[in-house]
């Protein structure tokens, strides 16, 4: 049910989205141009109806732009509920192992050095590196005799986060100040660079990841309830835990290198998700993943337009938003499904 | 299903804590594991369910070497009833209870009809039926316990492992749990503390001491004043048979002077 409304709500985002900005289109319309450009043959898109602007303007950047969003939020969502359970930790998000700031450290080195300094990789790339880096960082100091403890991989993920974090703040105070700027939008998160075929890393990612969630979801809830109880289950915790860290990762990798380090989504979707169905993964996945979706294709369109001509960098505005939101549900009494009680 | 301890020996963080320990456990038998603190119970049920690699030897269960089972196929011979589990994110009793169904099901299956009835069976049989809705952590120790044993329950498996199953129980809830166990016919090992409730309802009694095993027998001829002296430094006398022991602490000093060292095997 929940799950139908926030598909729901998602697919009208998409085209409110693509009827909203500088150039006038009507919600219609815009529906009108995404079917066209899905469905061949449509009369509308040959009978003089819309201007090349328009088609331009929804088809080019703001399709690709809310698209981009709902990917996004939904890979960071899932991403957090995995990193959530791998280490056991409320806490968790999918930057919690350094993955955001060795993006970060890939992507500012493009910024302040130029491509040229990195081996000609472009920045999204880079940051791509930067992010795998870290966590294969991360996964080998916290190995030990076998297996991998979440306490070591949280200090870990801890600890190179800083390291990476004082590097990108030593490029970025001496670098010139136009490039500040960048480095902050690329920090913050930002969507608004998102075309049709850099949306292609994150939609596989995305993909990949629902699959293999969706076949472990079972296992996810025993080990929910701790390593032994999980091997008293028929659950290796020390193998899911790998596997979980590997697709956690390179999802987060995915999207962190498109659209920057776009906060709070990962950390609390997940934890709306279990107070909304409970923390039954079999149930709290799936909306998990849609509820990202529609959270940052929603925040996005408010960073676009609340000041508009001016953009806001999307990461303020998920925490803006989201923060309140948040903190008012988690008071209420129902939160307390989610082990929010203690 | 027969399970077989052979020469295990368990180390943890370098120190071996079980040396060498042997016995077997026939089809449908309850045996009590006792034995003082530290005494290497735990450690060594562990190696039935896979939590701990033993250091030597190796546990067999219906002839095939644990460690040689796939997780899944392990988890549907053995289950555990364990002390206390603890989660950071909360599931109910009912979704708590069906993690037993677990093992059985590839990982896209969904929950069928006979899941739903076992669980729902194994909720009745340790009256945790009515607390279905209620959130595992607001449960007091004794209800957690008797969800544990649901859940052990509900996985179906021929052996069952209990390990100290009667903490926070009160002592009508120790019986019922007890007299459950004694009535599925499985094959059952529990570590247990309470010597009576061993004495009163196991078919045998496996004693631990320093991780050797000490004694292995009928409760009535392993139960001695002696051996108990001997590895939990009390005394006791023993009324009837099957024996009901009643103790009185001995004073340290006695202890030291007088109880014999527990024979190493």
């Amino acid at each position: 049910m929940l799950s139908a409304g926030l598909a729901l709500v998602g697919a009208s985002l998409v085209v409110v989205s693509g009827a909203v900005g500088s150039v006038e289109v009507t919600p219609l319309q815009a529906a009108q141009i995404v079917v066209g450009h899905l469905a061949p043959g449509m009369p509308w898109m040959s009978d003089g109806s819309l201007t090349p602007l328009q088609d331009q303007a929804v088809w080019q950047f703001r399709i690709p732009r809310v698209l981009l969003a709902g990917l996004a939020g939904a890979g960071l969502a899932l991403a957090g509920a995995l990193m959530q359970v791998t280490v056991r930790n409320p806490l968790a998000e999918p930057y919690i192992l350094g993955v955001s700031s060795g993006a970060s450290v890939g992507a500012v080195l493009v910024i302040v050095l130029g491509s040229a300094a990195v081996g000609g990789l472009s920045l999204n790339v880079a940051a791509f590196a930067g992010a795998l880096v870290a966590c294969g960082c991360v996964a080998a100091l916290a190995r030990k005799n076998g297996a991998l403890s979440p306490t070591r991989m949280i200090l870990s993920g801890v600890a190179l986060g800083s390291l990476f974090s004082v590097i990108t703040s030593y490029l970025t105070i001496s670098t010139d100040a136009q490039n500040v700027v960048s480095v902050l939008f690329f920090l913050l998160g930002s969507v608004s660079a998102a075309t049709m075929p850099n949306l292609l890393g994150p939609a596989i990612a995305l993909g990949v990841s629902c699959a293999v969630a969706a076949g472990l979801a079972r296992s996810l809830n025993a080990l929910m309830t701790g390593d032994e109880s999980a091997a008293s289950l028929g659950v290796d915790a020390t193998r899911l835990r790998a596997v979980l860290l590997v697709v956690a990762s390179l999802l987060t990798g995915t999207v962190v290198s498109v659209a920057g380090g776009i906060g709070f989504v990962g950390l609390v979707v997940p934890h709306v998700a279990r107070i909304c169905v409970g923390a039954d993964h079999r149930r709290t996945l799936p909306v998990t993943v849609l509820g990202g979706a529609v959270f940052l294709m929603a925040a996005d369109l408010l960073a676009r337009t609340v000041a508009a001509p001016t953009e806001i960098p999307l990461g303020i505005l998920t925490a803006i938003v989201g923060a309140p939101f948040f903190l008012w549900l988690m008071r209420r009494d129902g939160a307390d499904r989610a082990g929010l009680g203690r | 299903m027969r399970v077989e301890i052979d020469r295990v020996g368990v180390t943890l963080g370098g120190r071996e804590v079980v040396h060498g320990a042997s016995f077997v456990v026939e089809p449908g038998e309850l045996v009590g594991l006792v034995g003082p603190n530290g005494s290497g119970k735990s450690s060594l049920l562990r190696t039935l369910y896979r939590a701990v690699r033993p250091s030597a030897g190796a546990v067999r269960v219906d002839g095939d070497d644990v460690l040689t089972l796939s997780s899944r196929e392990a988890a549907r011979r053995v289950a555990v009833m364990l002390q206390d589990p603890s989660t950071e994110f909360d599931l109910d009793v009912y979704e708590t209870v069906l993690l037993g169904r677990g093992p059985h099901h590839a990982s896209f299956g969904r929950d069928t009809a006979q899941d739903v009835a076992i669980v729902e069976e194994a909720m009745r049989s340790t009256e945790v039926d009515d607390l279905a809705d209620r959130m595992v952590a607001s449960l007091s120790g004794g209800q957690r316990q008797r969800v544990m044993l649901a859940r052990a329950l509900a996985q179906r498996s021929p052996v069952l492992v209990l390990d100290e199953p009667s903490n926070h129980l009160d002592i009508s809830h120790q019986h019922d749990l007890m007299s459950t166990v004694r009535g599925l016919g499985r094959t059952v090992i529990a570590a247990l503390h309470d010597l009576n409730l061993a004495a009163q309802y196991c078919d045998r009694v496996v004693v631990l001491a320093a991780g050797h095993v000490v004694a292995d027998g009928a409760p009535g001829a392993v139960l001695t004043p002696d051996l108990i002296r001997a590895t939990f430094a009390i005394d006791v006398r023993v009324l009837g048979d099957p024996p009901v022991l009643a103790f009185r602490p001995l004073p340290t000093a006695v202890v030291r002077t007088s109880a014999p060292v527990p024979s190493s095997t």
